[in-house]
């Protein structure tokens, strides 16, 4: 089955992992080019997640967000990149990974 | 930063100025499609221009009035929305090409029409001389 959204919607939406933990909230989507024959496609490779640690409840806007971004990890800021099999959005409204987040801290180190 | 080998798509094509084949601008994109389908990535389906999506951009109150002069124009919620889609794109640089006419897309109908009967109006506009 298949249905549409858009971007703008799932920007910023809170991703939690298998245990329902929070991971945090996406920021950006990847696009690559797929090939066909008929055409070109880009798909969605990658999902990019920022956790804002202790500073969550004052990066509501946008330019805090950025100003947080800026000073990345001295102030507990931290980007995952998620591939898309490790994405759920059979509820857009609440994505969900199929991983835990030990699975993401290893996949980040490595 | 670190460096990304692909296209991202809120950084590089939201809000990214697009031309028609003809070079002309004929807007910003102001939403993107993607197409959600069980058990395959999302894909990019169209890119979407004007009407209720630019409002939304705007904020409520935005939606809200667009929405009231719509009905009272007894306009359909969608009227003015451009989609093009992505397969349309024929390059993402500074701006995004596409190979479409920018004249027939129904986002730019208030744009013409204020260009036709008030711009227009107004002498000199057209470059005419003394």
């Amino acid at each position: 089955m298949s249905r549409e959204l858009l971007v703008s919607h799932l920007i910023g939406r809170v991703v939690r992992d298998a245990d329902g933990h929070k991971v945090g909230r996406i920021e950006e989507l990847l696009a690559r080019i797929e090939l066909h024959e008929h055409g070109n496609d880009y798909v969605v490779a990658e999902f990019h997640v920022g956790a804002y640690g202790l500073l969550e409840a004052l990066t509501g806007g946008v330019f805090a967000q950025k100003l947080v971004q800026r000073f990345g990890p001295l102030v507990g800021y931290r980007r995952f990149r998620i591939p898309w099999e490790w994405m759920d959005l059979s509820d857009p409204a609440h994505p969900r990974l199929n991983h835990t987040r030990a699975d993401l801290d290893a996949l980040a180190a490595s | 930063m670190e460096p990304v080998d692909g296209v991202q798509l809120v950084h590089d094509v939201l809000d990214a100025c697009l031309t028609d084949r003809n070079g002309r601008k004929i807007g910003r994109v102001d939403a993107l499609a993607l197409m959600l389908t069980d058990g395959e990535p999302l894909r990019v389906s169209a890119i979407l221009v004007g009407g209720p999506v630019r409002a939304e951009r705007i904020g409520k109150w935005m939606v809200k009035l667009r929405g009231a002069v719509s009905s009272m124009l007894h306009h359909d919620r969608e009227f003015g929305v451009s989609r093009v889609p992505f397969s349309a794109v024929r390059g993402i640089a500074e701006t995004i090409d596409l190979d479409v006419d920018g004249t027939k897309l129904p986002s730019g109908h208030l744009e013409r029409w204020l260009g036709d009967h008030v711009i227009g109006q107004i002498p000199g506009s057209r470059g005419e001389k003394k």
